[in-house]
């Protein structure tokens, strides 16, 4: 252990500040090396674009029925056809962008930081708590995510916002997990030791020290769980326990178009392609989060 | 060691009586009728009213209660609303179907899979990397259910190469069942039609199965080839003028698939949340079809046994992989759960 | 070890290839008929339980009854295993004598012990479709065998004719095996004292019909075999298959491919395409069934009839009809379906949107309102659903879809907790009382009942017709009560929908029928 020079306040935050700069400046570089990484980002942002200027990209009511055009094939007026009511598919997967970025973030938002809290705690205080919530944790993890998430959907009932819920249970103990592996790591640092002795509150400890520790990890797993988020979502939606209609979601819009596949293939074919790039999107990009900042690579 | 796999074991056995208790307070909180399902929209009230009696649903619920635990607990899983069989007796008719698919799926994976990896780590940043880095990833990336379709249409539809869904032809009897597997059973009765017959119709199921599994395991061989390929006696193989496929295949690829181990184990495991919607499209008899069907259907006794046989399978699977990583890794300690 | 896994991967592969060349052998398919159908529906095939569509059509191949329709006639039974009847000056004793050297699929002959035996089951059973003959007052000790070959059913009331003899041509009256049945008695913990063969016969048959059930596997196929010693109907082919195939889609391809040779059900948008086919054929004919939109009629804006009838004008029949349904549909405003004696096609209601706002206005609702619909979640289900939110939208009435599985959306709709549902109703047996009464007399706790429309005009004019010995008088009270409910009551009839199926053309005699149990199967060929 070194002897802690004793720095104002300044020099520290300077010194601090150079450091995160420097971590920023590589992380960039490794993001432009690494070329899939780029095309993954590229998606996401289209993806994030298309979804903000969604009614503007569209180019019809993506809700409006005209009995007398559905099934009608791509073509100048619909540039990816009509679905079974009539409507354009293509304002149908641009509006529903914003659905599925709409429910990934939202189970990122719930589970993430749920995940992170019980995990955080768990491992800082150990003993009967931790095994509690690791117990309880375990449990959660004796099932595929998928079947989980169906099976709390089912329960809840069909429609969005309960297909959110019912993904968000589904996935907060990894993160959990991975928070508790986290805090034990870091609990024993002898700097941890310093501060409490200091007379931090447990409190302060645990949100300002011990939880951006555990940041990179899990966003490296946010990452790379978005894809299988949104998979889970369209899989809910086809299974007819996410989204209703006339929702656009995209599972949702699949499923619509089983029974046409033979013919008019447009309908089901262009929504799983629109997943299909999305989840492409979010994969490499996890890919390439988990390269930046695995020190290994750093190294090289 | 022992300690570590009582006190897994005891997870699971808490883990499935909480299924057996959630299930039945989530059957009493959803607005559905279990009678339902026996009694359609055309049967008069009289006769709801009656079956509803019969089937003791009248009772107030620590009744339901008592008596659902007491059945429970004495193997009796109940009887599926869908079938109007022992919910036991559909799962074994169903498991072993999903367990020959998830297997044929698997080997998919291994086959393809490898050699994408180690291509991957040998050509490093190459654009053959990154193809075959992207076709790993295609095959997790892509809606199950939308690929099987279109797999449907090409090769059974269009191009003829594969039969129609299902497991076995239509002419075509099971042969004496010893293990559920069709494979296997048909090799013991000498009966090779309904070998190759099943063989066929399984292709696709498993070839969509498999690329689901596809990127984990190439994703690893990857990246265990690129660590054990940086290593000196790799280097030294090289100096001493091995052939380079000697190289990679006796000494690299050998020591990079012992990683590779444990992602197989957990790939065998997610292949059991992809068997849902793979065996609802090509017409599957398996559990996972057995399983969404309950789900939606809201045949809670199937859902409890299904599920709770679900949970069995991947804890135990789960519990195998660690327990062999532990074995090949002894540094790592069985502390953490 | 690298080269060991590629030999191994080749001699695989080679052997896959021979695969091919095994072709499961072409000439016995000849003999036998594959249909493709959804039948996961059937939770039993005993005759005293099944109640679902493709359960009692099952039956209906493997049983025979009194009274039965032979293929292609839909309207009036023939006799069958009774070769004549009378009945008593008081209209309540019915005495039916038996053909002789009738033989069920055991070798058993037919004697009049059986029928005692078949009708007693369904009545102690008490299970779904018992009501078909307990409606009549018939009890255990009503039937009996005066001799060998002959019956005596007694009921508490004269009846119509016509709707007794429906109901003995009914599913539900099928004669079992007296002898067989017997033997599989059971004693299960609902039935502590034995269950009449209910466990049995929930997978077996003991019947005297044109085939014998080899195999039910659920939710994968039945297999019935032929029987060539049928008493007058020996099947054409010797075997069929019905395999379960639960997507449309998946249907038309394998017809399309000839893996299978009826594709029962298609949809509208298939049947365009499968149209172009030189190798398939369309056969159609008006299912019996009214799909409709039931009103609660305790339910807020629901309780005016002027608002009722708005609804019942602001909706887009046509559109419906033609896009959704492909124009495999008819606009109906009876509840009794053409096929049956007493339909009619007086126009009540159509689409009318000045009529419907102006209704609506006066009723206090220019604002309209907003309401839920309940329906269920087969096509066409949502789609109609999605449609008539379209509909009503247009005269101000915003609609809240609720899509619910069958296992929420019935007990729902029996509990008249509903606003609007989406629903279909099918005949129970052929005669217009199997839907007049439903529709009509909230007395039968059935579709009136539900949607809470006590009508004691309509409900009385039900019960005599129930009586009633002349026909064209009964007709006329079923139309009297239509009137009333079309104009007055809590529906708002959509369509009444064209079965049509896919079938090769090599496959001759099929006479679709407007449901599966009407449907038999012994008359057709393959070549």
């Amino acid at each position: 252990m070194n002897i802690t020079k004793t720095l104002d306040k300044g020099e520290a935050r300077r010194q601090r500040w150079r450091a995160r700069s420097r971590y920023w400046k590589d992380s960039f570089i490794l993001w432009r090396r690494n070329r899939l990484m780029v095309v993954g980002t590229g998606i996401i942002v289209f993806l994030l674009l298309v979804a903000a200027f969604a009614p503007l990209l569209a180019t019809h009511d993506p809700y409006e029925q005209i009995l007398s055009d559905r099934l009608q094939p791509p073509s100048r007026q619909h540039y990816f056809g009509t679905d079974s009511l009539g409507r354009d598919i293509y304002s149908r997967v641009v509006f529903g962008s914003r659905v599925t970025l709409t429910i990934a973030f939202l189970v990122a938002a719930i589970s993430t930081p749920l995940g992170l809290v019980i995990g955080v705690l768990a491992g800082y205080f150990g003993k009967a708590l931790d095994e509690i919530l690791m117990r309880l944790s375990d449990v959660f993890l004796a099932f595929p995510k998928l079947i989980l998430a169906i099976a709390f959907a089912a329960a809840l009932g069909p429609g969005v916002e309960n297909a959110i819920v019912a993904i968000a249970i589904a996935n907060w103990p990894s993160y959990a997990r991975l928070a508790r592996a986290e805090t034990l790591t870091v609990r024993s640092n002898d700097y941890i030791q310093v501060i409490r002795s200091m007379g931090a509150s447990n409190l302060r400890i645990m949100v300002g020290h011990i939880t951006p520790m555990c940041m990179s990890s899990i966003i490296v797993r946010l990452s790379l769980d978005m894809g299988t988020i949104i998979l889970t979502a369209a899989g809910l939606g086809f299974l007819g326990l996410g989204a209703q209609p006339p929702v656009p979601e995209w599972g949702l819009m699949v499923s619509d178009g089983r029974q046409f596949l033979v013919d008019q293939w447009w309908v089901s074919t262009l929504p799983g392609i629109a997943i299909l790039i999305v989840v492409m999107g979010f994969n490499l990009m996890g890919d390439g989060i988990r390269d930046i900042l695995d020190p290994h690579q750093r190294q090289s | 060691m022992a300690r570590y796999i009582l006190r897994r074991l005891v997870t699971l056995i808490i883990t499935l009586l909480g299924i057996m208790v959630v299930t039945f307070f989530i059957s009493l909180v959803v607005p559905m009728d279990p009678l339902a399902s026996i009694a359609g929209p055309q049967a008069p009230q009289e006769t709801v009213e009656r079956l509803r009696v019969l089937y003791g649903f009248d009772q107030p619920i620590y009744v339901q209660f008592g008596r659902y635990m007491n059945r429970l607990l004495h193997g009796d899983l109940g009887t599926s609303f869908q079938t109007g069989r022992p919910v036991l007796e559909d799962i074994l008719q169903y498991f072993p179907a999903t367990i020959e698919l998830a297997t044929l799926a698997l080997i998919v994976s291994i086959i393809v899979g490898i050699p994408l990896g180690v291509l991957s780590a040998v050509y490093r940043n190459s654009p053959i990397d990154h193809f075959s880095r992207v076709l790993s990833l295609i095959g997790v990336s892509m809606p199950v259910f939308w690929l099987g379709l279109v797999l449907l249409l090409i090769f059974y539809f269009k191009l003829g190469w594969f039969p129609e869904p299902g497991r076995l032809d239509i002419m075509l009897m099971e042969p004496q069942r010893v293990t559920g597997l069709l494979i296997i059973d048909s090799i013991f009765a000498f009966d090779w039609e309904v070998f190759w017959d099943a063989l066929k119709h399984m292709a696709l199921p498993a070839t969509v199965l498999g690329l689901y599994g596809l990127a984990g395991i190439a994703r690893i061989v990857r990246s265990s080839m690129l660590d054990v390929l940086s290593q000196e006696y790799i280097k030294t193989a090289r100096i001493k003028g091995l052939n380079e496929f000697l190289v990679l295949t006796r000494h690299a690829l050998r020591n990079a698939l012992v990683p590779a181990v444990t992602v197989i184990g957990l790939t065998y495991g997610g292949l059991l949340e992809g068997s849902v919607l793979t065996e609802t499209i090509f017409a599957w008899p398996g559990l996972g079809r057995y399983l969404a069907t309950a789900f939606l259907t809201l045949d809670l006794n199937a859902v409890v046994g299904g599920t709770m046989l679900v949970a069995l399978t991947f804890s135990l699977a789960n519990l195998t992989v660690d327990l062999i990583y532990a074995l090949l890794n002894p540094k790592i300690t069985l502390a953490e759960p | 070890m690298m080269k060991k896994l590629i030999f191994g991967a080749a001699v695989m592969l080679v052997l896959f290839g021979l695969g091919f060349i095994l072709e499961a052998d072409a000439a016995e398919r000849k003999d036998v008929l594959v249909i493709g159908m959804a039948t996961s529906d059937i939770i039993s095939l005993d005759t005293a339980k099944a109640f679902e569509f493709s359960g009692v059509g099952i039956d209906a191949q493997i049983y025979d009854r009194l009274l039965d329709f032979p293929a292609g006639q839909f309207d009036k039974p023939e006799l069958s295993l009774a070769e004549s009847y009378e009945v008593s000056p008081d209209g309540k004793t019915w005495t039916f004598h038996l053909r002789q050297g009738v033989k069920f699929h055991s070798g058993n002959p037919l004697t009049a012990d059986d029928v005692v035996y078949s009708f007693q089951r369904v009545v102690i059973l008490k299970d779904q479709p018992s009501f078909i003959l307990t409606q009549f007052g018939i009890t255990p000790d009503s039937v009996k065998a005066v001799d060998k070959y002959t019956v005596q059913v007694t009921l508490d009331k004269k009846y119509a004719g016509g709707i007794f003899f429906a109901c003995l041509a009914a599913g539900v009256s099928s004669i079992v095996d007296s002898q067989v049945v017997k033997q599989h008695v059971q004693k299960t913990d609902k039935y502590p004292d034995g269950d009449m063969g209910l466990t049995w016969l929930a997978r077996n048959s003991a019947g005297s019909g044109p085939f014998i059930l080899r195999q039910w596997e659920k939710g994968d196929r039945v297999i019935l075999d032929a029987n060539p010693n049928h008493f007058k109907y020996p099947p054409k082919v010797k075997r069929v298959v019905i395999k379960e195939i639960v997507e449309a889609t998946s249907r038309r391809l394998q017809v399309e491919k000839g893996d299978i040779d009826i594709a029962w059900e298609m949809f509208p948008d298939q049947i365009k395409e499968l149209k172009n086919n030189k190798d398939l054929r369309i056969e159609s004919s008006p299912a019996t069934m009214i799909c409709y939109v039931g009103m609660n009629v305790t339910k807020g804006p629901l309780k005016d009839n002027r608002v009722r009838t708005a609804i019942r004008h602001g909706i887009d029949y046509n559109g419906i009809i033609n896009n959704i349904m492909g124009g495999a549909a008819r606009p109906i405003n009876t509840f009794i379906p053409e096929g049956f004696a007493g339909y009619e096609n007086t126009v009540y209601y159509r689409e009318d949107l000045e009529k419907a706002r102006q209704l609506l206005a006066d009723a206090g609702y220019a604002d309209g309102f907003e309401i839920s619909m309940d329906h269920g979640d087969q096509t066409p289900f949502p789609e109609i659903g999605q449609a008539l939110q379209n509909s009503l939208a247009r005269i101000g009435i915003k609609v809240k879809l609720n899509k619910l599985i069958s296992a929420q959306l019935w007990p729902k709709y029996r509990a008249q907790q509903h606003e609007l549902i989406l629903a279909r109703w099918g005949p129970d047996y052929v005669d217009p009382h199997t839907n007049a009464q439903p529709f009509a007399d909230y007395k039968a706790k059935q579709l009136c009942w539900r949607n809470a429309y006590y009508n004691d005009e309509t409900s009385q004019l039900i019960e005599d017709a129930g009586q009633e010995m002349d026909n064209d008088k009964r007709i006329g009270l079923y139309q009297k009560a239509n009137k009333i409910i079309q104009t007055e009551g809590p529906y708002a009839l959509l369509y009444q929908p064209m079965y049509e199926h896919a079938v090769r053309s090599n496959i001759g005699n099929v006479y679709a029928a407007p449901t599966f149990d009407l449907w038999k199967l012994y008359p057709i060929t393959k070549e």
